[in-house]
């Protein structure tokens, strides 16, 4: 079997320019949409339900329509093309399977609408199923099978006809913890095998690092932020952004900065700590202002001996949550509440205090409105 | 389940009580049959008549019988001719408003387009005046039509189907409540799958519908069997009269000929229970399941 599943230099270039949703009555889910998505690039539109990325993605299917802007698929515009001239596949949330046809001729549904010839259906219904490990259910009712085996069949029906771009939209949140991990190792591995175009939705930020090569983070409508996975770790554009990616959840608080001799503290009220040196010009046009401050629950570490006290914060104890080969703390300020993740042979008590040291190197300021990111 | 004694009591009573129920549903049916096999053409007598006569059923089903002056007849049979006008007339109508009110339901579950929940809400309040109110309207509009198109006009029946197939919003409605139960992310990917919204409808909605479109069958068929005011206005001659007109006209006022009455009614319940029958393999849960995630 080849390789490369696909045929001939098909181009899966995808564009998205200006594009709105607006809805009668001046209600607009999807906000001025911008985007390029390359030829075999895998990326996700990631956001909280009702950002708008089921909606954009409909509106790339076909089965939505736009309201303004333009989409092209390989460079040809396809705002008045139906769905089924738009060369793409597309994978449901809740499979979509045609309950009275066999796994086979589900899969072979699209083909046969096409008139491709029975023995090229056929030969793709097999290959695709001998791909997914489902030639054993040819045969069945979608009624007889898992929600796992269905969701099988859901990506079978896809790729049988070699579309220039695959559309998922959050195709693994019906499934059961275990079975998502293995289905999302699993369409990424068919990403790789097929050489094509994903555009893929999910609400899920764990699915969005894991798979994507470019993620695009979604919220009221708007586009947050377009980057690949660890850049949007590392380099939020907003606080949203910042929250919204990793888990736990970054921690924020609100407090002022100001400004001790030659270094700007954050003070929070109940604690104040130094920033780091090289976030002092940035945070500079800040000093005696509210401000966001945010760092995440692995950038913060039970305090050794002789530690700076300028990264010092106390704090006591209210859950401890087990993982494993470490824990994570809730812990409280007085004034906030915040997550810190301590190692095994931490000393920790319920109710006691923590002495935690935070990375001020990885932190990160945002502004008090609109939550915009200052460093 | 382990049950205390007044949980028993309790079942006892309930039995109790849906056995009189059913009796009491039964008991009219039973009557008519009893009437129909019972000499001459009381109403009243007992429910199992002391001497069988199957003079009713002679003259409903054209065989010879004795009438009461002891004088062997024989003629074709009126009953037999009304019986196959009716099974005729409820099939192409029901047959007819499955068409309307799927194709009606679908546009109304599937497509998004101006007044359409007004539509939808006139529809419903519309059919919730008997037909019957316009008869007078009809009468006159299928005069009307028969001055041009004869066939469909007055005592014919395709003129009393056409008046039938006006029945069609309740079907609608009902139809398009059990579509909006199916997931539109089905007939989205049939689309994306390449089928036309015509084959989508064909081969994707129909064969997960069977079960409400056999409801809506069977009910519309009874109600066309069963159907009296509309049909004997609209047709005039005894040859073109359905079960339900013919069957009242054997009570006159001088004469009120129940057993010919009981044995013709008795007639109309057999393409009902045929048809019943068939439709019931379709009645079966569970089609669409396994297609979504619930």
């Amino acid at each position: 079997m080849n390789t490369s599943y696909k045929d001939g230099e098909d181009m899966g270039k995808v564009t998205l320019e200006h594009v709105y949703k607006k809805y009668p009555g001046g209600f607009t889910v999807v906000h001025d949409v911008n985007l390029e998505i390359d030829d075999k690039e895998f990326v996700v539109l990631v956001g909280p339900s009702g950002c708008g990325k089921s909606t954009t993605l409909r509106m790339i299917a076909g089965l939505e329509e736009i309201s303004e802007g333009k989409i092209s698929i390989d460079g040809k515009v396809v705002n008045d093309v139906p769905p089924k001239d738009r060369d793409i596949a597309m994978v449901f949330q809740n499979y979509a399977l045609y309950p009275h046809m066999t796994v086979y001729n589900n899969m072979a549904y699209g083909l046969k609408m096409r008139g491709y010839p029975r023995a090229e259906i056929d030969q793709r219904v097999r290959e695709a199923a001998e791909i997914l490990g489902i030639t054993a259910y040819l045969d069945r009712k979608p009624k007889a099978l898992s929600g796992g085996q269905r969701q099988r069949v859901a990506v079978g029906r896809a790729i049988v006809r070699k579309p220039k771009v695959f559309l998922f939209d959050e195709p693994l949140s019906n499934l059961d913890a275990k079975m998502r991990v293995q289905m999302r190792t699993e369409i990424s591995k068919l990403h790789h095998r097929l050489q094509s175009t994903v555009i893929y939705v999910t609400h899920d930020q764990v699915e969005a690092m894991t798979m994507g090569s470019r993620i695009v983070v979604m919220k009221d409508g708007l586009i947050q932020q377009i980057a690949a996975p660890l850049d949007l770790y590392r380099h939020p554009a907003n606080q949203f952004v910042a929250g919204f990616i990793g888990s736990p959840p970054m921690n924020f608080f609100k407090g002022r900065l100001e400004k001790k001799g030659d270094k700007i503290f954050f003070n929070e009220g109940a604690f104040a700590v130094g920033s780091d040196p090289r976030q002092k010009e940035a945070l500079g046009a800040y000093v005696d202002q509210e401000v966001i401050f945010g760092i995440r629950p692995g950038d913060i570490a039970a305090a050794p001996a002789g530690s700076d006290p300028d990264r010092q914060v106390t704090a006591r104890i209210e859950l401890i949550e087990p993982m494993g080969d470490e824990m994570y703390l809730n812990l409280n300020t007085g004034k906030n509440t915040f997550i810190a993740s301590a190692q095994e042979g931490d000393n920790v008590k319920l109710g006691g205090d923590f002495k935690a040291v935070f990375n001020m190197a990885k932190t990160h300021f945002f502004e008090k409105e609109g939550g915009k990111i200052i460093v | 389940m382990i049950r205390g004694k007044y949980q028993k009591l309790n079942l006892a009573l309930v039995y109790l009580l849906l056995g009189a129920f059913i009796a009491l549903t039964l008991f009219p049916f039973l009557m008519i049959i009893s009437i129909s096999f019972r000499e001459g053409n009381l109403a009243l007598g007992k429910i199992l008549p002391d001497k069988i006569s199957l003079e009713h059923w002679r003259f409903v089903l054209g065989l010879p019988y004795e009438n009461a002056h002891g004088q062997i007849v024989q003629e074709p049979s009126v009953v037999l001719m009304w019986f196959w006008n009716s099974i005729k007339i409820a099939a192409f109508s029901s047959f007819l408003i499955l068409l309307l009110s799927g194709s009606g339901a679908y546009a109304f579950a599937r497509l998004r387009f101006k007044f359409r929940s007004n539509m939808l809400t006139s529809l419903m309040i519309l059919q919730m005046f008997p037909q019957v109110l316009s008869l007078v309207a009809i009468y006159a509009i299928l005069n009307f039509i028969g001055n041009y198109i004869p066939a469909m006009g007055l005592n014919t029946h395709p003129g009393l189907i056409l008046v039938y197939l006006g029945g069609v919003s309740i079907y609608i409605w009902m139809i398009k409540g059990y579509f909006d139960t199916i997931p539109a992310s089905i007939e989205e990917s049939a689309m994306i799958d390449g089928a036309s919204t015509f084959q989508t409808f064909i081969g994707i909605l129909l064969p997960m519908s069977l079960p409400i479109f056999a409801v809506v069958f069977i009910l519309s068929f009874i109600s066309f069997i069963g159907e009296y005011p509309v049909a004997s206005v609209c047709l005039v001659q005894t040859k073109q009269w359905t079960l339900a007109v013919g069957a009242n006209s054997f009570l006159y006022d001088q004469n009120y000929l129940w057993g010919r009455f009981a044995a013709t009614a008795v007639l109309s319940g057999i393409p009902i229970t045929v048809v019943f029958m068939l439709c019931q393999r379709f009645l079966v849960s569970g089609l669409t399941s396994g297609g979504v995630k619930g």
